[in-house]
This record gives C-alpha cells, sequence and structure tokens, in this order.
C-alpha cells in the first residue's frame, strides 16, 4: 500500500478498500476510517482532529524521546551450545565467547539495584531478562540469580527450550518469570534445520513438551524467526501453539544484521501474506474457542494506531527503545544499547565491570542510537505511517548499509501489515489481538463510530 | 481529554459518556466514520516493554 504523505499535519486520505478511505495525520497519528464519498463523515474527521491534534503531538513526542531506562538485558553467558544459522551474534563469540562467575553476575545485579533505585520507577520494579546465547547453559547460575532477586527485580528468560526439565517449568512458574521459548516451526525437520542445537529431533521434543508443560502460563510467549523456509507455515504455527494452550507467539522476521542471515530473509510480498494469513488464522481461533492467541508483534503495531502511547515493544518506534528504555549486557560485561549491536564494531558504550550504568547510556555511541529517528531517513520522511511502524532496527540498518539513517529492509511488509491492522478497525475485531488486561489499562480519549 | 461524540454513547438525557475501558470502542463497527483513540491509564512508557505480551497478570505476578 502507498503510504506516501503529501502534509505532514493535515489529513491524508488514502484508499483501503471498496467502502474506507483513511484519513491520516503522519505527525499526530490521528486517524480516521471515513465511508468513500461520505462528506459528512469527513467534514466531521476534520473537526475532531482540529479539536484534538496538537495534544497528540505533544504526547507523542514525550514518548518518543523520553529516556526511561526501566529493563536490562543480561547474557550470562556468550558461547552457545547451539548454532542457530541466522543469529546475530558472531559465530566466533557463540563458539568461544565468555561466561560470567557467580561473583560477575552479582557484581552486575548489585550495580544494576543500585542504579535503578536512582532512577525512581514509580515503585514498579525494574526488569532483567537473561538472553542469549543461550542462557541456560548455566542454568544453575541463572536459577540461583532469580532465587536471591527475585524482590529486587522481575525477570524475563529467552530460550531455546532445549535444557528445560519439568522441574524447572515448575520454578519458573511459581516465580512468575517471563519466558520466550523459541520455537521456528511446528515441522521438526524446520525446525531443526534453522535452529541447530545438541540433540536435533530429540531436543524438539524437549521443546514441544516445556510449551505444553506452561500449559497456558501467560508469562509464555513463543518467539518465532520468520525466514524464507518457514514462511509459508506460520497459520499453521499459530493453530499447532493454540493447541498447546500458548497466549502469545511473536512471529518476528529474521533480522539481517549479519551477512550471513540475509540469505534467510523472507520476500516482503510472501511474508505479507503468511503473516495476513497467521493473523487471521489467530483471529478464528480466538473467536471460535474462546482462548485467545495474540500474534504479539502485530499486537503492537495495532497499539501503535489506536493507542500509540500504550506499545511496549520498543522495536516499532523512533527513536527505539535500544539505550533508551533497555540495554544489553554481554558476558564479557560490554553494554550495548540492544543485543542486535553486540556483533558491531564500535557500540559499546562501556563495560559494566569497569563503568557506570549512567555512562553508558550517556555515551556517544547510545546517543547515536537515541538520534536515528524517521525524521532523518529519506526514505521515512514523507511516509505517513513512519511513527507507527518506527524504522526498525537501526542495527539492521548499521549491519546492512554502515548507516543508520536508512529504511527498514521490510519496508513494504509493514506497509502492508498496517493496512490489515486498518482492515480490521474497520471490522470491529482489534480487540482480539489486545489482552484483556491491557485494555483495561487504556481509557477512551475520544470516539466517533457511526 | 475525554471527547465522545453523542450519536454513539449517550446517557438519557442525551450527554456524552465517557467509557472508562476501551474494549468497547473497539468492538464497534461503523457503517460511515470510525476514529478513536484510547490513552494508557497507568502509561509505562516502556517501563514494560518486555511484558506486555509474555505478562503475568497483575495480581499474580512479582511487578
Amino acid at each position: 500500500m502507498d503510504w506516501t504523505a503529501a502534509d505532514d499535519r493535515s489529513l491524508n486520505v488514502y484508499t483501503l478498500d471498496d467502502r474506507w478511505d483513511v484519513l491520516l495525520d503522519p505527525e499526530r497519528v490521528f486517524w480516521a476510517l471515513a465511508a468513500r464519498d461520505d462528506a459528512g463523515a469527513r467534514a466531521e474527521a476534520v473537526a475532531v482532529h482540529s479539536r484534538v491534534g496538537e495534544g497528540l503531538e505533544a504526547r507523542l513526542r514525550e514518548f518518543r524521546f523520553g529516556t526511561h531506562l526501566t529493563a536490562l538485558y543480561v547474557n550470562p553467558n556468550d558461547a552457545c551450545h547451539a548454532d542457530c544459522r541466522y543469529c546475530y551474534i558472531p559465530p566466533e563469540v557463540r563458539r568461544k565467547g565468555p561466561r560470567m562467575d557467580r561473583k560477575q553476575l552479582e557484581a552486575v545485579l548489585e550495580k544494576a539495584e543500585a542504579f535503578f533505585s536512582r532512577q525512581g520507577l514509580a515503585g514498579r520494579k525494574p526488569v532483567i531478562i537473561f538472553h542469549g546465547s543461550e542462557p541456560l547453559v548455566v542454568k544453575d547460575l541463572v536459577f540461583w540469580a532469580i532465587r536471591e532477586y527475585s524482590n529486587t527485580f522481575a525477570f524475563g528468560l529467552q530460550t531455546d527450550g532445549t535444557l528445560l526439565d519439568d522441574e524447572d517449568v515448575l520454578f519458573l512458574k511459581e516465580r512468575h518469570v517471563s519466558v520466550g521459548i523459541s520455537l521456528d516451526s511446528h515441522d521438526p525437520e524446520v525446525h531443526c534445520y534453522l535452529r541447530r542445537a545438541p540433540g536435533g529431533k530429540r531436543a524438539f521434543k524437549r521443546i514441544v513438551r516445556a510449551i505444553e508443560g506452561f500449559d497456558g502460563y501467560l508469562g509464555l510467549n513463543v518467539v518465532t524467526t520468520v525466514t524464507h523456509h518457514n514462511v509459508e507455515g506460520l497459520a499453521d504455527l499459530v493453530s499447532f501453539l493454540h493447541e498447546r494452550k500458548v497466549p502469545v507467539v511473536m512471529l518476528n522476521p529474521v533480522r539481517v544484521t549479519q551477512p550471513y542471515a540475509r540469505s534467510f530473509q523472507p520476500d516482503c510480498s510472501v511474508l505479507l501474506h503468511a503473516f495476513t494469513q497467521a493473523v487471521r488464522r489467530a483471529l478464528d481461533l480466538s473467536e471460535r474457542s474462546g482462548r485467545p492467541i495474540l500474534i504479539g508483534n502485530f499486537s503492537n503495531l495495532v497499539l501503535g494506531i489506536v493507542a500509540p502511547e500504550g506499545r511496549r515493544l520498543m522495536c516499532d518506534i523512533s527513536p527505539c527503545g535500544g539505550g533508551r528504555c533497555f540495554l544489553s549486557i554481554t558476558a564479557s560485561g560490554e553494554m550495548v544499547p540492544c543485543g542486535e549491536f553486540q556483533g558491531l564494531a564500535g557500540f559499546s558504550g562501556g563495560n559494566v565491570f569497569r563503568d557506570s550504568i549512567e555512562e553508558a547510556v550517556g555515551s556517544t555511541p547510545f546517543q547515536q542510537v537515541r538520534d536515528r529517528v524517521v525524521e532523518r531517513i529519506e526514505e521515512c520522511r514523507g511516509c505517513a505511517v513512519r511513527h507507527i511502524c518506527g524504522a526498525p532496527c537501526p542495527a539492521e540498518a548499521q549491519g546492512l548499509a554502515g548507516n543508520m539513517l536508512r529504511p527498514s529492509p521490510y519496508c513494504d511488509f509493514y506497509r502492508g501489515i498496517i493496512a490489515l491492522a486498518f482492515q480490521l478497525i474497520a471490522e470491529g475485531k482489534v480487540h482480539h489481538f489486545l489482552r484483556k488486561a491491557a485494555l483495561k489499562d487504556l481509557r477512551v480519549d475520544y470516539c466517533v463510530v457511526r | 481529554m475525554v471527547y465522545v461524540d453523542t450519536k454513539v454513547d449517550t446517557k438519557a438525557d442525551g450527554r456524552a459518556v465517557a467509557r472508562e475501558d476501551g474494549d468497547s470502542v473497539l468492538e464497534r463497527r461503523g457503517q460511515a466514520l470510525i476514529l478513536y483513540r484510547l490513552q494508557c491509564a497507568r502509561t509505562a512508557n516502556g517501563l514494560s516493554h518486555y511484558y506486555m505480551y509474555g505478562d503475568v497478570p497483575p495480581g499474580e505476578t512479582l511487578l
């Protein structure tokens, strides 16, 4: 869909389908769906727009440019037991990277606790997410930290799931840990081809057993990296996960930050078609069963339209959350704006064993990432949906072109799924893509539906 | 700021009513015009960015 914008702070008109036009102010993300050739509807939209527009712009600006560091991604282990074909961490690091010992992880968490105590998080616990390389290679260390610091931090864990046993699942559920499990396909052949882990298909069975063991746990999400190898199976994967009571799946197009990942990039039109099928499948399953399955990254994009400041995933916004809402700490202690920068030279803001977290946040590399905004990207400047997609991701653009000020390699895909989101709004279906608990936190700012 | 069109949601005397819950707005199907905006009442501004879709309900969570 062509979202070229003629004017920044007035309503641009786009044809959505046979019936509806989208009226969109790009700078304020004010939108309306107006029936084609209904002059009264258009006039009413213009009237509401003139009434609320300035306030929307101010709110969006604060949301975009406030620095609220609330989470740290911690890689306790850089050497991985697996060899996923598209991993953003360079192979030499995954083969021989260091791992933290207990004393080092303790030092990181103590420093994090002191840092967050100075931030004023309004009573909320800061978040520590153990991330990859596979963190459960050092399971005892990770579980020790969760036990010891559960009063201080909320914990998340991103894992390939191959090392989870029944006891671990119980432990994570009892401690309310948010768990992401990587699964690229319901077909073991496809999954094991993309994510090469010890044990092969036996490991695949362990992952599925772990997912089933979580038994509808709301803290579980399954993360699927979408490549041209698995893109056709997304809808069936959604069905597979829904049968296993998974509440949320993320269907993330592979980041092509590293050169070897580029051959896995799915074609944008194929991706859009398959993703749309997956969204429709999720909608159908949720409606028919009464048990929702959300596609998390699509839900976040829907929020970017209906409640832009309610977005929680900080990739689809510019500047992104890297170095602003969170940062990532490698096993050697390097602090980078996001794990995606780990394999790129020149983006360390310091070493946590030597420098303060404040110093990292204030460092030039972190500032560069915070300065990467759609207004500075030529292709995005004239796009009406630039504040809905956010042109992810700066690391990917840097890896691809040596320049962060480039658009997303998935630009056409984003344009398409934003149109899909508007279609679902027209159908009155978008509530199926938002959690009930999240909806309770949203109040109506303005509304006209007739 | 709360602005709710009187044609959509009114009390018996015709005054506008601001709904607290965004759910019902999202379910509406319009014939001529659909426009709305929801605001985060407890905005996190990224405070819980990781927890949005994998989160544990507030009553049960350590958050």
